[in-house]
């Protein structure tokens, strides 16, 4: 059964978000390997919405998990309003470089492309929609 | 994210139990340079109860990382023994990977196993 939190884009709130998506992937038996890179995933794509889109703490944003048993498949999906913003856009860092020509943006993509099996963007009626899923392969 | 500091002939030992994420990362930056201004410049990072490390963690390490290597081309002419370091130990499998997949793990010291 999906879940929604609506919370505000602030910063402060990545903990509401934490606790709720961590919960509830608990209660659905996800391991913890599974919920470590879902978690970590959403923090990137929440870190992300607060950067480009949602610039005002007042900005609204609606976070909706589900998992579904008999797919094996994880989600969590942002709905904002805020500027029309697409992560997938962002360009990935070079992680052969050394250090010193290292640049940092990109990183938090990188980590959700790894962790995620599918990333799903729209944009429409002045909301952005973003969607992770994850396949549960152990479950 | 909660820290632990403690000295031990000149080594400075973080505690880091929690989460190194959005929210907790700017701080711990800013404690971090609290260091470098007093000189501090051999850190260990005991990762045995974070958590997790997001980009944002992995923002301050290598910031830190750099901040030690300046000084350290900074300081160029003295004895060895004053050579500074980076290093975390008892990093979990989870932010292990996480340090793989972004190349981090080719440029720090972990778990003792250093690639420096």
């Amino acid at each position: 059964m999906p879940k929604n939190l609506i919370i505000t884009a602030d910063i402060q709130n990545w903990n509401k978000i934490y606790e709720f998506i961590t919960n509830y992937f608990k209660k659905s038996n996800l391991s913890k390997k599974n919920r470590f890179e879902i978690i970590i995933s959403s923090e990137e794509i929440f870190s992300n919405i607060l950067h480009h889109s949602c610039t005002a703490v007042n900005d609204e944003i609606v976070v909706s998990v589900d998992f579904e048993p008999i797919a094996k498949m994880a989600s969590v999906v942002f709905k904002y309003g805020g500027i029309e913003f697409n992560p997938l856009k962002i360009s990935l860092p070079d992680v052969s470089v050394s250090l010193s020509k290292r640049k940092m943006g990109g990183l938090g993509l990188l980590i959700v492309k790894n962790f995620t099996d599918d990333i799903l963007y729209t944009y429409s009626g002045g909301r952005n929609i973003l969607k992770i899923s994850k396949k549960i392969i152990d479950f | 994210m909660e820290f632990k500091k403690t000295e031990n002939d000149g080594i400075v030992i973080y505690e880091l139990s929690g989460r190194l994420d959005t929210q907790s990362a700017p701080d711990f930056q800013a404690v971090l340079d609290e260091g470098f201004e007093k000189d501090e410049n051999k850190i260990v990072l005991d990762c045995k109860n974070l958590e997790y490390m997001s980009s944002a963690g992995l923002r301050t390490i290598l910031y830190a990382k750099k901040c030690i290597d300046k000084n350290e081309t900074d300081k160029a002419d003295e004895i060895s023994a004053q050579k500074g370091f980076l290093k975390l130990i008892n990093v979990s499998d989870e932010i292990l990977e996480v340090f793989e997949m972004t190349g981090f793990s080719e440029f720090l010291s972990i778990n003792g196993s250093s690639n420096d």
